[in-house]
């Protein structure tokens, strides 16, 4: 069900593209703890209730670049993983070399869930010692409840996107329908924060279950909220899975 | 070595395969050939184990090829029609992860193979020619020394010299006791390598030809040139063998048995001739019976 070579070659294909959006998503979360550090330092009030360092962290960060960045990412590796290799053709020489498909799809699955895993982590460890070294007063335990939410978000992406790489054999459609469900979800969450009115959109969106402020003010339910996010990815993964195992390969 | 039973693949349109039945013993060169769209490379890729037929079973080595065919590639070398490598690695590199996915660590044939088709393996993938990437393409497809070698349009791209080198290669493995299955549609290639051909016509069997039956046709076409038409008139009122005048041209074909040429030299020893020439029976005249020009 695994393959090393495979996940080396993988890993080299992607490591570039993963430095990269690692690099300027920690580059930007961290610039913009200094920037909430120097606000709230300096005695100037926040605009409406957003009375504590994480709050404004919300409205810069969690809710715009934390998520863009990291699903760029998603979304280009997994077109590349499956639906990218399958259009080109290229897929025909490993899958006919011993390799089963079962292994190619769960290396590759592997790969993505852990460049993500790494990516967050890393992400949450520098934030952390950021609002160390600053010696912000910032809750730890919703810090880290915010992280693992976020990192819920950003798998539940991928779990969209690896299903449209492993079922469409044309790198137009996987990222239309990838890109296009992710991002549109992103948007509609991003609408429906400017008005009331457009509140309801959020309903629409995986992004419902990751809401900053509620988990700030402890109202939100994250155990349930994560669970389902991790579910989607889970389940989403294991749907390309299996499409990608029975499906019919133009190669 | 590879059983087609009754194998159908609809993809609409009559594209696909119709109830395709082929027999390829083990140690045969196979020739696919027919024209582009004829359903050449939809029996390969239904060999291969890439896609399900809707009817019928495909078997190689006993192995059904949709549900066993990890197994079966395990001694198997493929050629693609289309090559398409991943990016950003040199030919080398490629040929190396090729090596570790099958598990050999002896590449001695790949090094043989690579100074045979005079290929740079440093030069990256990215801007090698297409008839480059097709050599290394070869290499990959050889160089773990399968039983069973399947080649889809192997020579396209490649230049004489080189389809002289593979055609070589194809027949020392042949040598080897290899079985191979080549597609193609360029007939100096099946014709030098395979021993049967089957010729396809809109994804259905139309015949299958053992090619010592070509290579030994027995029945000869000749082409006889006049200078004047009274000297055409002459021959035709003499002739005793099935002939087919050329419009508007001084020019007859005859059809002759092999025991009818002291016959044929007779009887054209009185007749005013200014050309007189065989027309070898070949592969191409064979596939024509079957392809017209509409087609």
């Amino acid at each position: 069900m695994f393959s090393w070579t495979i996940f080396i070659k993988t890993l080299q294909s992607n490591l570039f593209l993963w430095m990269v959006v690692t690099f300027a998503t920690t580059l930007f979360f961290n610039a913009t703890i200094f920037a909430v550090d120097n606000l709230t330092s300096s005695g100037l009030t926040p605009p409406g209730d957003l009375t504590d360092s994480l709050s404004l962290l919300d409205q810069t960060f969690f809710s715009m670049i934390g998520i863009l960045l990291p699903l760029i990412y998603i979304v280009v590796v997994s077109n590349r993983l499956i639906a990218k290799e399958v259009d080109q053709g290229s897929l025909a020489f490993v899958l006919t070399t011993q390799v089963s498909r079962e292994t190619l799809i769960f290396t590759r699955g592997l790969f993505l869930y852990l460049s993500i895993s790494a990516m967050m982590l890393i992400l949450s460890l520098t934030g952390s010692a950021t609002f160390q070294t600053l010696s912000m007063d910032v809750d730890l335990e919703v810090y880290g409840q915010i992280m693992f939410g976020l990192y819920a978000l950003e798998l539940s992406f991928a779990g969209i996107n690896f299903l449209t790489s492993s079922v469409f054999n044309k790198t137009s459609l996987s990222i239309g329908f990838g890109a296009g469900i992710s991002l549109g979800m992103f948007l509609l969450s991003t609408l429906s924060s400017l008005t009331s009115d457009l509140e309801p959109l959020r309903q629409l969106t995986l992004n419902q279950f990751f809401q900053v402020e509620t988990i700030i003010r402890g109202e939100a339910n994250s155990l349930l909220n994560f669970s389902i996010l991790l579910s989607v990815f889970v389940c989403l993964s294991l749907f390309g899975f299996q499409i990608f195992r029975k499906k019919n390969l133009p190669l | 070595m590879i059983a087609i039973l009754n194998a159908t693949k609809d993809y609409g349109l009559k594209r696909g395969i119709f109830d395709l039945n082929l027999d390829i013993k083990e140690g045969v060169v196979f020739g696919l050939l027919g024209p582009n769209g004829a359903g050449k490379s939809t029996t390969i890729r239904h060999l291969l184990g890439f896609s399900k037929l809707d009817q019928g079973q495909i078997k190689v080595q006993g192995i059904d090829a949709w549900h066993g065919h990890t197994s079966i590639h395990q001694s198997l070398g493929y050629l693609p029609a289309e090559i398409a490598f991943p990016s950003n690695q040199t030919g080398l590199e490629f040929i190396r992860y090729m090596a570790d996915l099958r598990g050999i660590k002896d590449l001695t044939k790949a090094q043989r193979l690579l100074e045979y088709f005079e290929i740079n393996p440093k030069a990256s993938i990215k801007r090698m020619s297409k008839g480059m990437k097709q050599k290394v393409a070869i290499v990959v497809a050889f160089m773990h020394n399968p039983k069973l070698i399947i080649l889809d349009e192997p020579t396209t791209g490649l230049d004489p010299l080189m389809q002289e080198k593979f055609i070589q290669l194809i027949n020392e493995e042949k040598k080897l006791g290899k079985t191979i299955l080549l597609s193609s549609h360029m007939f100096t290639e099946i014709e030098r390598t395979c021993d049967t051909v089957a010729i396809i016509k809109k994804g259905k069997l139309v015949t299958q030809i053992d090619m010592h039956r070509i290579h030994q046709h027995t029945e000869k076409v000749y082409e006889l040139g006049f200078e004047l038409p009274q000297h055409l008139e002459t021959f035709l009122n003499q002739n005793r063998f099935p002939s087919d005048v050329v419009s508007n041209q001084l020019i007859v074909k005859i059809e002759v048995k092999d025991h009818q040429i002291n016959d044929l030299i007779q009887q054209l020893a009185k007749t005013k001739l200014k050309y007189f020439k065989e027309q070898p029976y070949t592969l191409e005249k064979h596939f024509l019976k079957f392809y017209g020009k509409e087609d």
